[in-house]
C-alpha cells in the first residue's frame, strides 16, 4: 500500500480511538471547544487526499473521516462514541479494499493513450504528409492498452504506437525510466549466441558471435541463409523490438532490421548457414537468456562514433583532426540566453590551431547525435561553410485565428512563412570538412547535415543516411510518461516539408558517400574493433 | 437581522485596514502590468498572455483581502464583545450569525470580482486582448470563480465562528494564499479539481496552452479556455454544497457556543 494512505488509515484511526475517549472526557470537563476536535479527521482526509490524490479504494475510509462530524453537530456521549467506532471500523475496512483491488493506486493507461491521441491529433504537424489515419491507428492500439497491465507492457504499446509514424520525433518516455531493461528483454527476444547483419549485397552475416557457437561452425562473418525456417529478414517482421522501433527512412531500417531477427524463435532455433567450405549447413541453436544485450551491443559497434566527450576534439591522423558533436548543446547560460559565443570560440580557436599545424581535413563526428538546438547548427554551420549568406530553413505559415499551419487550398501544401538564413565565415576553406552520421543523428543533426551538404569541400559520410526527422517537438506529459512529437512545421527551399519522409517513408536528406557493409567491414568493426566508417571516409576525401 | 447588517455594512466602510488591504492587492497586479508588460515586455503583453501566465496569482492575492474581510467582519465583534451585547439586547443567535455571514458573502464576492477584475481591464485597455483567446470562455471562467470563491468564504466563515480571532484568521489567509502558491504545482496530486476550493480557482484559472516555434524561436501560441460541462457542473454543485455546510457547521458551532 501506498505510504500516504498508510499513514491516512493509521492517523484517522488513531483520531477515532482519541475522540471516543474524548466523548467521555468532555462529560465531565464542559466546554463547546470539544466539538472542534469532531472534525479533525475530515481535515486529515482532506489533505492527504490533496496531497496524493483521490483513490477510490479508500471510499470507506473517506466516509470513516467524515461521520465523526456527527460529534461536532450532536453535543451527545453516546452520539460521539457511536460515530468514533464507526469512523475507526470504516477506516480499518478500507485496507482489505485497498489490497484486494487490482485497480489500486493504478495508472489509467488508457486515459493515457487518449490524452495523448487525442492531443496529437490535433497537433501533429505532419499527419497529412504521411497520410495518418487516426481512426484505424485508434481502432488497433486502443484494445491494445485496454489490455496493457503494467508500465512495461504499457511502454511496449507507446514503442509500437510511436514507431507506427516513422518519425524520430515520435516518442515517449516512460516516468519509471527502471523499465527500460525489462522492455528490452521483453521486446527483443530470446539470445542464440549471435547477431546478424544485411551486408550491402543482400547477404546475411553473423556478427558478435558467442564462443560457444564455435562447435557449429559459426563465427563472425559466417553467412546466414535461413532463421528458424525462413528468411531471416522475414523472420525480422516477427520480432516485438522491429515492430517497436520507427526508423524515419527505409533505407535505414533496411540496413538494420536483420539485428532483429537474432532475437526471434523458441527454446531452440534451426539456423541455416554456409560453412567454411561453401556447404550449406544446419544447426540447432539453444537459448542461452535475454537477447538484449547482444542487439544493443551489436547497434553499437555499427553505430559507434569516436570514443571522447561532447565537443571535444581528437586528433586522427597528421592531417584530420575530429570535433565530436554527441548533441546540438553547449551549456544551460547560452541555451537561455540563446549566445553561444563562447562556443564558437571555441571551436574558432581550435581550428585556427590546427590550420597553423597543416592539417587537411576536419571531420564533424555526429555519429549518435541526439540533436538540440538549431542556435548550434548555426554556429558549426557558419565556421565550416563558404563565406556569404545560405538558406536554411523555412518556418511554416502560421494562421492565427484558426491556431495552426496555412494550407494552400489549391495545392494542398503548406504555406511559406519566414525564410532562415546564416552567414558562413569560411574559416576552413584551405581544407575538406567531413560529416559523420548514422540513423541516430537525429533533428538538429539531421539540420546540420542537411544545410552543409552542398558545399563543395563537404562530404557527409555513413553506412546510412542520418535519421531523417527535422520538425520542431513539442509534448504532453501524461500519468505514466511524457509523449512527444512534431508539431512545429519547417519547410525547405520548395514549400516541401524540411527532411522528414512522407508517405513514401523517404527522408529528405541523403549523404555523399555510403559506405558498404561487407566482409571487410564485418571484420574491421566485429573482430578488430576498428572505426571502419571513419577510414572509409578519410579514403574518400584523399 | 436587518440593523445588524446595515451595522455590519456601516461598521466595514469605516474599517482603514479593510481599504488599506483591498487597495494593495489591487495596486500589486497594477504593478505586474506595468513592470512587466510596460518595462519588461514593452507592452507586448496582450491579456491573454497575462491570464495564461499569471491567471492564478491573480486569483489568490485577493484571497488574503477576503480573510481580512471574513477577520474583520466576522471575528471583530467577538473582540470587543459586540456579539454578546447583540444577544444580550434580544437578537437570536441565527440573527447575529446571518446578520454577519450575509453581508460577509456579498462584500466579499463583490470585492472578490472587483480585485479580479480591474486588472484584466485595465491591462485589455492598455495592451489589448490578443487574437488567440476567446473572450466568451474567459468570462464563463472567471464567473464561475464565484462559487469557489463562496465556498472558500463560508470556510474562513466558519473558522472565524471558531477562532474568533481576526489576526489569527489573517494569518490563516496567508497560509491559504501559500497553499495556492503550490496547488498548481507537482506537490498536490489533486491539483485540477473541485476537491478543494483553492483546486478549483486552479482549474478555472488555468486552461490548455501549446506553443510552436520557428527556427529563430519565433513563438506561436494556442490557447483551449473552453470547459466541459462536468467541470461546470462539479464546479458549481460542490461548492454551493460546501459552502453550505460550512455555513451549517459554523452556525451550529455558534448556536451552542458559550461565548465567554
Amino acid at each position: 500500500m501506498n505510504y500516504f494512505d498508510i499513514l491516512f488509515i493509521a492517523l484517522n484511526t488513531a483520531a477515532a480511538a482519541g475522540l471516543y475517549f474524548l466523548a467521555g472526557y468532555a462529560v465531565r470537563v464542559l466546554s463547546c471547544k470539544w466539538r472542534v476536535c469532531y472534525i479533525i479527521p475530515a481535515l486529515i482526509c482532506l489533505v492527504l487526499m490533496v496531497l496524493k490524490g483521490r483513490e477510490i479504494s479508500l471510499l470507506p475510509a473517506y466516509i470513516g473521516a467524515l461521520i465523526p462530524i456527527a460529534g461536532f453537530i450532536k453535543d451527545n456521549e453516546k452520539i460521539r462514541k457511536s460515530a468514533s467506532i464507526i469512523s475507526a471500523v470504516l477506516t480499518v475496512a478500507a485496507v482489505p479494499v485497498c489490497l484486494l483491488n487490482d485497480g489500486y493506486r493504478a495508472i489509467d493507461y488508457v486515459k493515457d493513450f487518449k490524452d495523448g491521441f487525442n492531443c496529437m491529433k490535433k497537433h501533429y504537424v505532419l499527419a497529412e504528409h504521411k497520410n495518418v489515419d487516426w481512426d484505424s491507428l485508434y481502432d488497433e492500439y486502443l484494445p491494445q492498452f485496454k489490455a496493457v497491465d503494467d508500465d512495461v507492457e504499457n511502454y511496449i504499446a507507446w514503442l509500437k504506437f510511436c514507431a507506427e509514424f516513422h518519425d524520430g520525433h515520435v516518442g515517449f518516455a516512460p516516468d519509471d525510466t527502471d523499465i527500460e531493461d525489462a522492455v528490452n528483454e521483453r521486446v527483443f527476444g530470446n539470445d542464440y549466441g549471435l547477431s546478424l547483419v544485411t551486408l550491402s549485397d543482400g547477404r546475411i552475416a553473423a556478427v558478435n558471435v558467442d564462443e560457444t557457437l564455435a562447435e557449429y561452425g559459426i563465427s563472425t562473418g559466417t553467412i546466414i541463409t535461413e532463421w528458424d525456417g525462413t528468411d531471416p529478414l522475414e523472420a525480422a517482421e516477427k520480432s516485438e523490438a522491429f515492430s517497436a522501433k520507427g526508423f524515419a527512412d527505409r533505407d535505414n531500417e533496411a540496413f538494420y532490421k536483420a539485428v532483429f531477427a537474432a532475437g526471434t524463435g523458441g527454446d531452440s532455433v534451426t539456423v541455416g548457414f554456409i560453412d567454411e567450405s561453401g556447404n550449406e549447413k544446419e544447426a540447432v541453436l539453444p537459448k542461452l537468456g535475454f537477447y538484449a544485450d547482444r542487439a544493443e551491443k551489436t547497434i553499437e559497434i555499427l553505430n559507434g562514433g569516436v570514443e571522447t566527450g561532447h565537443l571535444m576534439w581528437v586528433e586522427i591522423n597528421e592531417k584530420t583532426a575530429c570535433l565530436r558533436i554527441k548533441a546540438m548543446m553547449f551549456d544551460s547560460d547560452s541555451d537561455k540566453t540563446g549566445d553561444f559565443s563562447k562556443m564558437k570560440n571555441g571551436i574558432i580557436e581550435k581550428v585556427d590551431e590546427y590550420r597553423a599545424e597543416n592539417f587537411e581535413n576536419i571531420v564533424l563526428d555526429l555519429r549518435d547525435n541526439v540533436g538540440g538546438s538549431s542556435d548550434v547548427v548555426k554556429v558549426i554551420a557558419e565556421i565550416f561553410s563558404p563565406e556569404g549568406e545560405h538558406y536554411y530553413a523555412t518556418d511554416g505559415k502560421w494562421d492565427d485565428e484558426a491556431g495552426c499551419y496555412l494550407t494552400d487550398k489549391a495545392t494542398g501544401k503548406f504555406v511559406e512563412g519566414k525564410e532562415n538564413f546564416y552567414t558562413g565565415e569560411n574559416l576552413w576553406g584551405h581544407g575538406k570538412v567531413i560529416i559523420l552520421v548514422n540513423a541516430n543523428s537525429v533533428s538538429a543533426a539531421d539540420h546540420l547535415t542537411m544545410i552543409m551538404r552542398g558545399h563543395e569541400n563537404v562530404t557527409v559520410v555513413g553506412f546510412t543516411e542520418p535519421n531523417g526527422s527535422a520538425q520542431g517537438i513539442g509534448g504532453i506529459e501524461l500519468e505514466s510518461g511524457q509523449f512527444i512529437f512534431s508539431n512545429a512545421l519547417l519547410l525547405d527551399e520548395n514549400g516541401d516539408v524540411f527532411i522528414d519522409s512522407g508517405a513514401n517513408y523517404e527522408s529528405g536528406n541523403d549523404i555523399d558517400v555510403r559506405v558498404l557493409l561487407d566482409e571487410a567491414a564485418v571484420t574491421a568493426l566485429f573482430v578488430n574493433g576498428e572505426d571502419y566508417l571513419m577510414q572509409k571516409a578519410l579514403e574518400a576525401v584523399e | 437581522m436587518k440593523n445588524i447588517i446595515k451595522s455590519q455594512l456601516y461598521q466595514l466602510r469605516k474599517e482603514r485596514l479593510v481599504w488599506i488591504v483591498f487597495i494593495g492587492f489591487l495596486i500589486i497586479p497594477m504593478s505586474n502590468i506595468f513592470l512587466e508588460g510596460e518595462m519588461v515586455l514593452m507592452g507586448d503583453y496582450p491579456t491573454q498572455v497575462m491570464l495564461s501566465e499569471m491567471g492564478m496569482l491573480f486569483t489568490i492575492f485577493p484571497l488574503m483581502f477576503l480573510f481580512t474581510l471574513v477577520g474583520i467582519m466576522c471575528c471583530g465583534d467577538f473582540m470587543d464583545k459586540t456579539s454578546n451585547y447583540e444577544l444580550m439586547t434580544g437578537h437570536k443567535r441565527a440573527e447575529v450569525y446571518f446578520g454577519r455571514v450575509i453581508p460577509c458573502i456579498i462584500v466579499g464576492l463583490i470585492c472578490f470580482t472587483v480585485l479580479v477584475s480591474v486588472p484584466i481591464i485595465v491591462n485589455t485597455a492598455m495592451h489589448g486582448w490578443g487574437t488567440k483567446l476567446d473572450v466568451g470562455e474567459i468570462v464563463l471562467r472567471y464567473t464561475l470563480m464565484i462559487f469557489p470563491i463562496f465556498r472558500i468564504l463560508c470556510t474562513a466563515i466558519f473558522a472565524a465562528f471558531i477562532i474568533k480571532n481576526p489576526y489569527i484568521l489573517m494569518a490563516l489567509g496567508y497560509v491559504t494564499f501559500a497553499i495556492g502558491g503550490i496547488s498548481g504545482s507537482g506537490m498536490f496530486e489533486e491539483r485540477m479539481s473541485p476537491v478543494l476550493g483553492m483546486t478549483n480557482l486552479n482549474m478555472l484559472s488555468t486552461f490548455e496552452s501549446w506553443a510552436t516555434y520557428g527556427i529563430e524561436d519565433d513563438m506561436n501560441y494556442i490557447y483551449d479556455a473552453s470547459l466541459t460541462a462536468g467541470q461546470i457542473a462539479s464546479t458549481i454543485i460542490v461548492s454551493l454544497a460546501a459552502g453550505a455546510v460550512f455555513i451549517y457547521l459554523g452556525y451550529v458551532f455558534f448556536h451552542t457556543d458559550d461565548l465567554n
